[in-house]
């Protein structure tokens, strides 16, 4: 059984989104809150809350499970689904040095944004997409600067 | 005259810059020109054009914070500058003067 479950963690200040197959039992039931731990993840569920919710935003009398990490299986890709292709980031070496860092930066926040609202497949299209048009213009300046420069040394010599 | 002449897509950029003040980066951007102006905006476009702009002396930038989220790199954020928000003011107003009464005309030719 599958569920779509987005897994936060702040304190390691990452997001991390997959269709995860949760062990079973667990599965087709609501999920009303995650907190990933190091060693173990705990799952307050929704459909078991007997209580108003309290001050803290927590749920009293909610149910919690707590289930090891290795518990939660990638359903589908693996860890590597967390960065974008890699063809398309080896592409992207080609473009100037003065560009490069903050597009491949804003590439990677666009396709973690899309990750987790997406999933996996779009964000990969949307990011070839990214790659692909704004190579042009880059690639475009590059040659009309080195044009200019060669028009430039003939009226020189 | 002596007056900088902006492009279409160099007024969307500084009105971006405008609009989003200290968190204009590149994604940012982006996502404003998309959202409002409804225009096509591709990274290599806009990275080029906020280039081109600082050269200019319209814009400035500055390295920021580098962020897990971007693999570790740094954004780099842009602000217009006294020239840039001069340099667009005046083609805005170009551009209202031009506009001015004719508008209704356009209504007719579609």
């Amino acid at each position: 059984m599958t569920s779509k479950v987005i897994i936060t963690n702040s304190s390691r200040g990452h997001v991390l989104l997959k269709d995860f197959v949760v062990w079973p039992g667990k599965a087709d039931q609501g999920f009303d809150a995650i907190w990933v731990g190091d060693d173990n993840v705990t799952i307050i569920q929704a459909k078991d809350v007997a209580h108003p919710a309290s001050s803290r935003g927590r749920r009293t009398g909610s149910s919690e499970h707590i289930i090891p990490a290795w518990m939660i299986l990638p359903h589908h890709g693996s860890h590597c689904d967390e960065r974008p292709p890699r063809v398309a980031e080896q592409l992207l070496d080609l473009i100037p040095l003065k560009y490069r860092e903050h597009l491949v930066g804003d590439l990677e926040e666009i396709y973690k944004n899309d990750l987790l609202e997406h999933g996996v497949q779009k964000a990969q299209r949307r990011y070839w997409k990214q790659v692909g048009l704004s190579f042009v213009p880059i690639i475009w300046t590059v040659i009309k600067e080195v044009a200019g420069l060669a028009v430039l040394l003939k009226l020189i010599r | 005259m002596g007056k900088q002449i902006l492009g279409e897509f160099e007024q969307l950029v500084l009105w971006s810059l405008v609009r989003l003040g200290e968190d204009a980066y590149g994604t940012t951007i982006q996502k404003e020109i998309e959202s409002r102006a409804r225009h096509t905006c591709t990274l290599g476009a806009l990275y080029t054009t906020l280039d081109r702009l600082e050269q200019k002396g319209l814009i400035a930038s500055e390295v920021g914070e580098s962020t897990a989220e971007r693999g570790g790199r740094a954004k780099k954020y842009f602000r217009i500058e006294g020239a840039g928000a001069k340099a667009l003011k005046e083609s805005y107003e170009a551009m209202q003067r031009m506009a001015k009464g004719f508008v209704p005309r356009l209504e007719d030719a579609l």
